[in-house]
């Protein structure tokens, strides 16, 4: 039956859905304080863009962080910074991803090794001054996105590493400890570092010479195992060391010992979707109360009265087409 | 008129609209015979108006659904203003205060002040775009030229993360320069150097910036933040041996400047007071004829959807309810 009752409930549901105010609805959202790697190991070329052609690192590292941005929901806010040696600094504070998009994609476009202010690379220590930053600048609300390569340059000794359980206990601080994600970047296979001259200009490769293939700072934990240790004189030993220091890979176990005691997630960096799966774990979500529009909801169910209101009959019900016999049979009655 | 969607795949219901012309609202009634009623041009134009008011109402529920909104629009307008970098000293010496000490509640350091003056600079100056590049030694790209002045404040905040190396000031002003490279030549173009330091310039780089500063058209203001007792830019040297670009950077970066084709103004600045004057004569000086783009944010046009469906409804409700029971 063509119910009066079907336009009248869905009139009643529009005049709800002009009327229904912004709601506060929770909803999810991200705050993301992104620190990328800009020593020269970042600049490997073990990567592969779309076409197949080599992109470093770093390239790799833009192009994703990028491509997950724009994937976050409206709401979210990204900040940035860089890290070469030890030394982490501050770019920008984090920026909503919706709005101020078009800022966001062109700093990190610019994003560029030559922004190094000095040249070594000490990830261990870059990782715990980055936590420290945070506390400083007052980000410790944010999900801390580490890329890096894991690549230790000269190679550090393990003795002098900072601790990051206790940077990350409760009781060492008054805040809460911050929550994050390290993103390995670069291939399991060992490749050559390229070498760049004061313009920017690639000039080689480092070779097994140009580089400390181990430490020599401090003091070593067990000098009965170094070849021609004397204590004053040669603490690291009489030998000369061969090694695979210019040759860089991603180190993905020192990066997984160094997210354990920090209690930070691991990922290796390999495609932008699986970067923002990463991203999007549950742990990095905020909650957040939002107005939202639910207008939606009246709305749609009046079309769907609406939609029934207009149906033919004859679609479901075979009770009129038992109705038909009849008005045959009263053709003859006119004929006749 | 931009339109657009914000879920452009809800319009696939745009089909439902079609359904006035197969069906109607109203119950099939029998009738003895076709002819006793016969149809008259007001019936079917009534018919007709019946139909459109279906679809109409159809049609606005599903483009209500899709959400329809105007996009944002760019209006161009003239005021005044300027397109303004800010080019920040991001060197250690920026953590101290203007006494030269470790900051405290009391006295905040040379970056938290300037942090917080530029920042409200920023906020009074509408219609400026603003740009900032960091330098230590060497220089990072922080944010673009825009109007976004949230995108500019976040920029800002970058002073209150610890200083870093040495100061470079010449590779920070390049690529300060390298900013107005692709702009448009509207209003004052103006570079603000914050720095606590200077640094000496080799002939190369001299070159490189008189070239660039007067290509560009770039006025240059430098707020140098002096340390009580330092050096500053008008200390004039004790002995004629002293009087040398590596005794006295500053003085010479200055008689550099001043040797810049281009407007040029130097504040000395040792009190977070002489600052905000600084500041407020920037202000005053940089409002050339400037030709921006106000934004007009997008409008959302789901509620006018869903009131031109509910009169339709409405209309034909009341029709429903004259329907010959």
């Amino acid at each position: 039956m063509k119910s009066i009752w079907l336009l009248g409930i869905s009139a009643v549901l529009l005049i709800i859905a002009v009327l229904i105010p912004n709601l506060p609805f929770p909803s999810k959202k991200y705050d993301y304080f992104f620190m990328v790697d800009i020593t020269r190991s970042m600049n490997v070329e073990d990567y592969r863009d779309n076409n197949g052609d080599p992109i470093s690192r770093l390239e790799k590292v833009k192009a994703d962080a990028l491509a997950a941005i724009q994937q976050l929901p409206c709401g979210s806010r990204v900040g940035l910074g860089v890290f070469t040696e030890r030394m982490p600094t501050l770019l920008y504070t984090p920026m909503e991803v919706c709005s101020d998009y078009p800022e966001i994609r062109e700093s990190i476009r610019r994003i560029d090794w030559r922004m190094a202010w000095v040249a070594d690379s000490n990830i261990i220590q870059a990782f715990a001054n980055t936590l420290e930053l945070m506390r400083t600048v007052e980000l410790t609300d944010a999900t801390l996105v580490f890329f890096t390569d894991g690549q230790e340059a000269p190679p550090m000794n393990s003795r002098y590493a900072p601790d990051l359980g206790e940077l990350q206990s409760a009781e060492n601080n008054d805040q809460q400890p911050i929550s994050g994600l390290i993103v390995g970047t670069g291939d399991h296979a060992l490749s050559r570092i390229p070498k760049y001259d004061e313009d920017g200009i690639q000039i080689g490769f480092y070779t097994a010479e140009d580089v400390p293939q181990g430490t020599t700072f401090g003091l070593p934990e067990d000098p009965s195992k170094i070849e021609g240790y004397v204590p004053r004189n040669a603490p690291w030993g009489n030998q000369s060391r061969a090694g695979n220091e210019h040759l860089s890979s991603v180190k993905e176990d020192y990066l997984k010992s160094l997210a354990e005691p920090a209690k930070f997630h691991y990922h290796h960096l390999q495609t932008s979707t699986a970067l923002l799966t990463a991203l999007m774990h549950d742990d990095f979500s905020q909650r957040h109360i939002r107005k939202t529009d639910l207008s939606f909801i009246p709305a749609s169910v009046s079309l769907f009265l609406l939609f029934l209101a207009y149906l033919p009959e004859n679609i479901f019900s075979r009770k009129k087409n038992l109705l038909k016999p009849n008005i045959n049979e009263r053709i003859p009655l006119n004929s006749g | 008129m931009n339109i657009a969607f914000a879920h452009p795949w809800v319009l696939v219901l745009l089909v439902l609209a079609l359904l006035p012309f197969i069906a109607g609202i109203f119950n099939k009634r029998l009738t003895s015979w076709n002819r006793l009623i016969p149809p008259s041009n007001t019936t079917r134009w009534i018919n007709r108006l019946i139909k459109l008011l279906g679809v109409l109402a159809f049609i606005s529920i599903v483009l209500g659904l899709a959400g329809l909104y105007q996009t944002e629009k760019t209006f161009t307008r003239t005021g005044t203003g300027a397109h303004i970098v800010f080019v920040l000293d991001r060197s250690a010496s920026m953590n101290e205060t203007f006494g030269g000490k470790v900051p405290d509640n009391a006295t905040p350091a040379k970056s938290q002040v300037a942090r917080r003056l530029l920042s409200e600079f920023v906020n009074n100056r509408p219609h400026d775009l603003f740009g900032v590049v960091g330098f230590s030694t060497q220089p990072f790209f922080i944010s673009p030229l825009t109007e976004h002045k949230s995108a500019t404040q976040a920029a800002i905040n970058s002073l209150t993360s610890p200083g870093l190396a040495f100061t470079n000031v010449a590779k920070g002003l390049g690529m300060g320069l390298s900013y107005f490279q692709d702009q448009p030549h509207t209003g004052s173009r103006v570079i603000v150097l914050v720095s606590d330091g200077a640094a000496t310039l080799d002939h190369r780089a001299q070159r490189v910036l008189r070239e660039w500063f007067e290509r560009y058209q770039v006025s240059l203001y430098w707020f140098f933040l002096r340390t009580e007792n330092g050096l500053g830019i008008t200390s004039e040297p004790e002995s004629a041996r002293d009087d040398n670009p590596r005794v006295m950077p500053e003085r010479y970066l200055d008689q550099f400047f001043r040797t810049l084709p281009i407007p040029y103004h130097a504040y000395e600045v040792d009190t977070p007071e002489s600052m905000e004057a600084a500041i407020h004569q920037l202000d005053n000086l940089e409002s050339l004829p400037l030709v921006y783009n106000e934004l007009i944010p997008r409008n959302d046009m789901t509620r006018l959807c869903f009131l031109t469906a509910l009169l339709a409804v409405l209309i034909l409700l009341g029709i429903k309810a004259l329907e010959a029971k």
